[in-house]
């Protein structure tokens, strides 16, 4: 198993590389592919997260463990895109509702206890 | 009515009476209601619902039940107990090596020790004594008669009152009252209710600069609605970059929060949460951070 740390490094590897863009600035194909590898590269982590929750707290979650796969599923829709090629809006929706699924599962593991 | 000797597996409903030994291998039933005078000893016990009465003596190695119900006027002794609720009322000794309930309520006249309890509400009632090596419940709320003795204890809220002697090694709670009639002695005590309170603020803060809920879809329409131009803007990409740092703030938490699940006293110390907060968040989000540490609001990253 891939330790957390090294999952950690390559996603503050890849934050380093992403960009902020206006109005008038070119849609690149590393726009994309960037938040992509981000969004698969959280996925590990926050599974090897789960993992190590599991042991310590020595039962389940199914909402976690269903945010992780459903984020799974979302991301093999997804590919990597190259120039010329097309940006669709499954590219945009896809990144939004994994971030949302992983803040979910990540909260329920070790955000504040609810009330 | 059923006799158990040595092995027994009963499947759904056991009504037993006896008066001299009883053995059970394996107990799997839906309802239990057990009734001994002399000795009783379970080696696993699986039931919605347990209810128990002994004078004598009671040990269960493995109990996991959504409702028990005891009362055990001697010897109590629970090596592993997993359920949803706990009644216990014991006029001896209750031992638990692990304890892990949702509710638990025990009345105890005269010992009680747990190793580890985890459980989200926890009453315990003693006039002897109480012991509790790790005690991570959600709430406690404890009254003591004579002595208590805590190893660790992490707690949201912690009500407590004393009337004789209290000793605390280590101590972390959000809200902290307490009450002490005679002498209170900490070894070592340090209360974190500020970090604790910093915990919550840091994750708040987190959460809410996720700014996912500002996200939008962006959908394809079709010709008849092209009017509507539903493009993807360049907001919409710095939204998921914001998204993205917050997010990996979000998992570094995550990362030492569950690192230290199990020993929350320590846990600020280790990871010296005064510097992760300016190291590591306070660097991760940069786009209108209003931070209740300085109120300043940095400028977004180009």
């Amino acid at each position: 198993m891939t330790l957390i740390s090294e999952q950690l490094s390559t996603l503050r590897t890849l934050l380093n590389e992403m960009r902020y863009v206006s109005h008038g600035d070119m849609v690149l194909a590393t726009d994309t592919n960037l938040l992509l590898n981000f969004a698969l590269t959280a996925v590990e982590a926050t599974k090897i997260l789960y993992d190590q929750w599991k042991y310590k707290m020595d039962r389940l979650d199914p909402i976690v463990e269903d945010c992780i796969s459903t984020a799974e599923r979302r991301l093999g829709f997804m590919k990597e895109v190259k120039h010329g090629d097309v940006v669709a809006t499954r590219d945009h929706n896809i990144i939004l509702d994994v971030l949302k699924l992983l803040q979910i599962a990540l909260l329920r593991m070790a955000g504040p206890p609810v009330p | 009515m059923l006799s158990a000797f040595p092995a027994k597996l009963v499947d759904y409903a056991v009504l037993n009476t006896a008066f001299t030994v009883e053995l059970y291998d394996a107990i799997s039933s839906s309802d239990r209601i057990n009734k001994g005078y002399m000795k009783s000893i379970h080696d696993g016990l699986r039931a919605v619902d347990s209810s128990s009465v002994r004078p004598a003596k009671n040990l269960t190695e493995v109990v996991s039940t959504s409702d028990t119900c005891s009362k055990t006027p001697v010897l109590n002794v629970i090596d592993v107990i997993r359920l949803s609720e706990v009644h216990k009322k014991g006029r001896g000794i209750t031992l638990f090596d692990t304890l892990s309930a949702v509710d638990r309520t025990s009345l105890s006249l005269l010992l009680n020790l747990r190793d580890t309890f985890v459980g989200e509400f926890g009453i315990t009632r003693k006039p002897g004594l109480t012991r509790h090596d790790v005690i991570t419940p959600r709430e406690s709320i404890s009254k003591l008669g004579t002595k208590q003795l805590r190893d660790e204890s992490f707690v949201t809220d912690l009500i407590s009152k004393h009337t004789d002697k209290a000793l605390l090694d280590q101590m972390a709670a959000g809200d902290l009252v307490r009450k002490v009639g005679v002498k209170p002695l900490y070894d070592g005590t340090r209360l974190k209710e500020i970090v604790a309170k910093v915990e919550f603020s840091v994750i708040r803060q987190i959460t809410e600069r996720l700014e996912l809920d500002k996200a939008r879809r962006v959908y394809f329409l079709p010709e008849e609605y092209r009017y509507l131009h539903d493009i993807i803007m360049p907001e919409d990409h710095n939204i998921k970059v914001d998204a993205s740092k917050v997010l990996l703030a979000l998992l570094e938490w995550a990362e030492r929060k569950i690192e230290h699940l199990h020993y929350p006293g320590p846990l600020f110390e280790r990871i010296g949460i005064t510097d992760w907060i300016e190291k590591v968040v306070k660097k991760s989000i940069r786009d209108k951070v209003d931070w209740a540490v300085d109120g300043s609001e940095e400028g977004r990253g180009t």
